[in-house]
């Protein structure tokens, strides 16, 4: 355990370091051009840290939070213009920060024996954060209940089991009660990174959670033959359903379907579309997006160096779009996709243009995996 | 391009230049606050290229190292099945006893992986004893270092390299289940000799389908050296011999004809090689040579990440007072040196094997590769070779390797390596990965 303890003490001595109000870049957001008022959240590496940002449509810096590791993705709280920032998995930290740079940076460490998996999500009156956790020694996958109302000061308040192991995305559905969970089925243990502890036994699943009781209100799994297919990321259609995107950690001559939609109460179906964009994906989705009309589903393989869009209605493989280590993807506000790299870019890809036309590159950047619209 | 690698190059840190000190403040960090180590690394391809890919990358990579180094496994895990019943059975070995291995493919030889001690003899006359089991378990974990980091096709099917090496298992998964096992088949098979009853984890069959944590090394490993372990002294008149030994037994089997598939599939005929050496559009896994090349420097960077973050740190923990054998694979029969000397020749030997054809401007790439992992096997090797030294002519014991790492010297040789398999992997992926237009993206390098 004296590895964890290394963290925690450099945890601590970063946050001395940064203190407590000193974490906004100053004056950034007026910097804001105002002609697109939509803004996105993305840990990216920059040559000055880690850090978790908001970007503008054009990716220009808005603000930036320094991060003492490696940030994921975020809990969006966006009535009370916050959001939460999660360590990369095995992570052991968390940022909650205003997206304005209006109020100081508070941090939140997990408990011990727990680390943040790197999603989360608010309940919609701001008052519950609950995070994708893995408790370790014990092999299970948690999500941790957090106290966010003003006087909770993020205390961590309890947890629910997500009937899984390895969860990662969660995401609250329409009824603003239920969350669901995909729950990767991948064991691991932060003596080991994200080594896969399990590979012959993983057993993922899509759980539905009562977020105010902790009840599995409902949990799928896929064939037994995908069981080494993690389901790992999520995002809502306009109808309500459920999209996942998979990692499949079997063979790569196996080539399973990587995206699938879930409607509660049915079976989970799969999309697998044309062999040759099956094969470009290379067995792994990196993030999923839904664009403003809620009608196309968005893919993104930084692996196969592509992004892939579906039909949300049909499943139908509509286009696929380049980009070198592409990963994060959102809605643009105007119709279309804003997309991140590994390589400092961000570009546009608009319905049915097939190719992403670059806004920004900033070098020195590499853009984290996910991208998300406040 | 060339020019800011080849600064990038002389950048490197050379290990003889630092002091031991600075090197565990710089290099020895537990893995959770380093570069996790990701499940699928994967290779972009498609960047500009300097170097040129041999036209024969597959063929030259099949032939040259991945199917001897199969077929030793294979023959490695023969041997201890055979030495395993002899021994139990108090049988002799005689020369033609032992199994018909497959052919050695075609442009195979000695694929330089093979230590000091895995020159077993097919030809004793005499009931193999410990030591000569100890030589053999120990010719096995070499073997096995030099294919575990052959991650993709064959070992990653049917869930092969789980079912050789069920390792780290930092929750006991696998001490747990073999003692429950073990206690249900002792009663069952009640002091019998010989094969267990079907659907047993005495029937090496049926083990294969039971769970992948009984059915490989670190099973055997166990079996043989726990404390009550067959290779102990007074082991065959133990309560509860036949049923250790059945259990063994049923390993060793089950490993040899992993070993089968595994060498047939790789051989001069098998598919999985087929596949590799003839990449085409209608290929199903390798469309073009370069993806050929993407995955060796993926195995490549894999396994040196593996070696080092996996299987190395965590036994050096954050200083000589912290380190733990424990911590390193194989530390119960004392062949944690040997396994990781093991894997460093065996990353160089496949790393040689391409006949990469780096640009004139580069070749200080495939250079420096070879020389950090041939240093890096050196500084395992000398730790293998003190530890056999103190250990005389009996096997090395557990406890040795810990003894080593609490001295000074013995801790800093073990840093040194980590820190050369460090610098080998960052030439592999930031300056040979590009060379051959298998650049790595930062989102693709390590996914989440």
């Amino acid at each position: 355990m004296h590895s964890m303890e290394i963290d925690r003490r450099r945890f601590l001595s970063w946050l001395a370091a940064v203190g407590a109000g000193a974490a906004a870049s100053p004056g950034a957001w007026a910097a804001a051009s105002g002609v697109d008022s939509a803004f996105y959240l993305a840990a990216r590496k920059s040559p000055e840290g880690y850090q978790a940002t908001v970007i503008d449509g054009q990716g220009r810096l808005q603000l930036a939070v320094p991060m003492p590791a490696r940030g994921h993705s975020f809990a969006i709280d966006a009535a009370r213009g916050r959001a939460v920032v999660f360590g990369r998995q095995p992570g052991f930290f968390a940022v909650v920060f205003d997206t304005g740079g209006k109020a100081p940076p508070r941090t939140i460490v997990p408990p011990e024996g727990r680390h943040f998996f790197g999603h989360g999500v608010f309940s919609p009156d701001g008052k519950r954060l609950f995070a994708t956790e893995n408790d370790y020694d014990a092999g299970r996958g948690v999500l941790g209940i957090y106290d966010a109302s003003e006087a909770g000061a993020c205390r961590r308040i309890g947890e629910f089991s997500t009937g899984g192991i390895g969860p990662h995305e969660v995401v609250l559905m329409p009824d603003g009660r239920t969350l669901c969970v995909a729950n990767g089925g991948i064991l691991t243990h932060p003596d080991y990174g994200k080594l896969t502890l399990n590979a012959a036994d993983m057993e993922p699943s899509l759980a539905y959670i009562d977020m105010a009781t902790g009840d599995l209100l409902e949990q799928h799994r896929l064939a037994p033959s995908l069981h080494r297919l993690s389901i790992r990321h999520l995002v809502l259609d306009g109808s309500g359903a459920v999209w996942f995107g998979c990692q499949h950690t079997g063979p790569a001559q196996e080539q399973p379907p990587l995206v699938g939609r879930h409607r509660r109460g049915k079976a989970p179906e799969l999309f697998a579309g044309p062999a040759s964009v099956l094969r470009d994906m290379r067995n792994y989705v990196g993030s999923l997006a839904c664009d403003v009309s809620g009608t196309r589903v968005a893919t993104s393989s930084p692996v196969g160096g592509c992004v892939v869009v579906w039909d949300a209605a049909t499943g139908k493989f509509l286009e696929r779009i380049a980009l070198f280590d592409g990963c994060g993807v959102a809605p643009r506000r105007q119709g279309g996709f804003v997309l991140t790299s590994g390589q400092g870019e961000v570009a546009h890809a608009l319905p049915g243009d097939g190719q992403a036309v670059r806004q920004f590159l900033s070098s020195g950047v590499a853009w984290d995996n996910h991208l998300r619209r406040v | 391009m060339a020019m800011r690698a080849r600064i990038a190059g002389r950048k490197l840190p050379r290990a003889g230049m630092m002091g031991c000190k600075a090197m565990q403040e710089r290099y020895i960090r537990p893995v959770r606050a380093a570069t996790a180590l990701t499940a699928a690394l994967a290779i972009s391809l498609g960047a500009a290229q300097a170097g040129a890919l041999p036209a024969d990358l597959g063929p030259a990579l099949a032939r040259g190292y991945i199917a001897p180094a199969m077929v030793e496994f294979q023959q490695a895990a023969v041997s201890m099945r055979e030495g395993m019943a002899a021994f139990c059975t108090g049988a002799s070995l005689h020369a033609g006893q032992t199994d018909a291995a497959p052919a050695m493919p075609e442009g195979s030889g000695k694929s330089g992986h093979e230590g000091p001690q895995a020159s077993a003899s097919h030809a004793r006359e005499a009931p193999p004893d410990a030591l000569e089991l100890d030589r053999r378990f120990g010719r096995l974990v070499q073997a096995w270092s030099g294919i575990a980091f052959l991650r993709f096709g064959p070992l990653v099917d049917s869930n092969r390299f789980e079912r050789i090496f069920f390792w780290p298992d930092p929750r006991g998964v696998m001490l747990r289940q073999i003692q429950g096992q073990l206690a249900a088949a002792g009663k069952a098979q009640a002091g019998a000799e010989g094969a267990g009853a079907p659907g047993s984890i005495l029937d090496p069959q049926a083990l294969a389908t039971h769970s992948v944590a009984l059915q490989g090394l670190p099973a055997l490993e166990y079996m043989l050296y726990r404390d009550t372990g067959l290779l102990r002294a007074g082991a065959q008149e133990a309560q509860g011999f036949a049923a250790a030994c059945g259990f063994s037994r049923a390993i060793a089997g089950n490993l040899a004809s992993i070993g089968s598939e595994l060498a047939s599939l790789w051989g001069g005929s098998g598919d999985y090689a087929a596949r590799f050496s003839k990449p085409a559009d209608d290929n199903p896994i390798y469309r073009s040579n370069q993806e050929v090349a993407g995955e060796a420097v993926k195995a490549l960077s894999t396994g040196l990440q593996f070696t080092r973050d996996i299987e190395l740190l965590p036994m050096l923990g954050s200083g000589p007072a912290k380190a733990s054998e424990k911590k390193a694979p194989f530390w119960r029969s004392g062949k944690s040196a040997l396994a990781l000397a093991a894997s460093a020749r065996g990353l160089a030997a496949f790393h040689d094997a391409a006949g990469w054809r780096y640009a004139a401007d580069e070749a200080w790439i495939g250079s420096s590769i070879d020389d950090e992992l041939t240093r890096a096997a050196a500084a395992f090797e000398s730790v293998a070779q003190g530890l056999a030294q103190a250990a005389a002519a009996a096997p090395v014991q557990a406890g040795a390797l810990q003894a080593w790492l609490e001295t000074e010297e013995g801790y800093r040789q073990l840093v040194l390596a980590s820190l050369l398999l460090k610098n080998a992997k960052g030439i592999v992926d930031e300056n040979m990965a590009p060379a051959f237009g298998a650049r790595i993206g930062f989102n693709a390098l390590d996914g989440d």
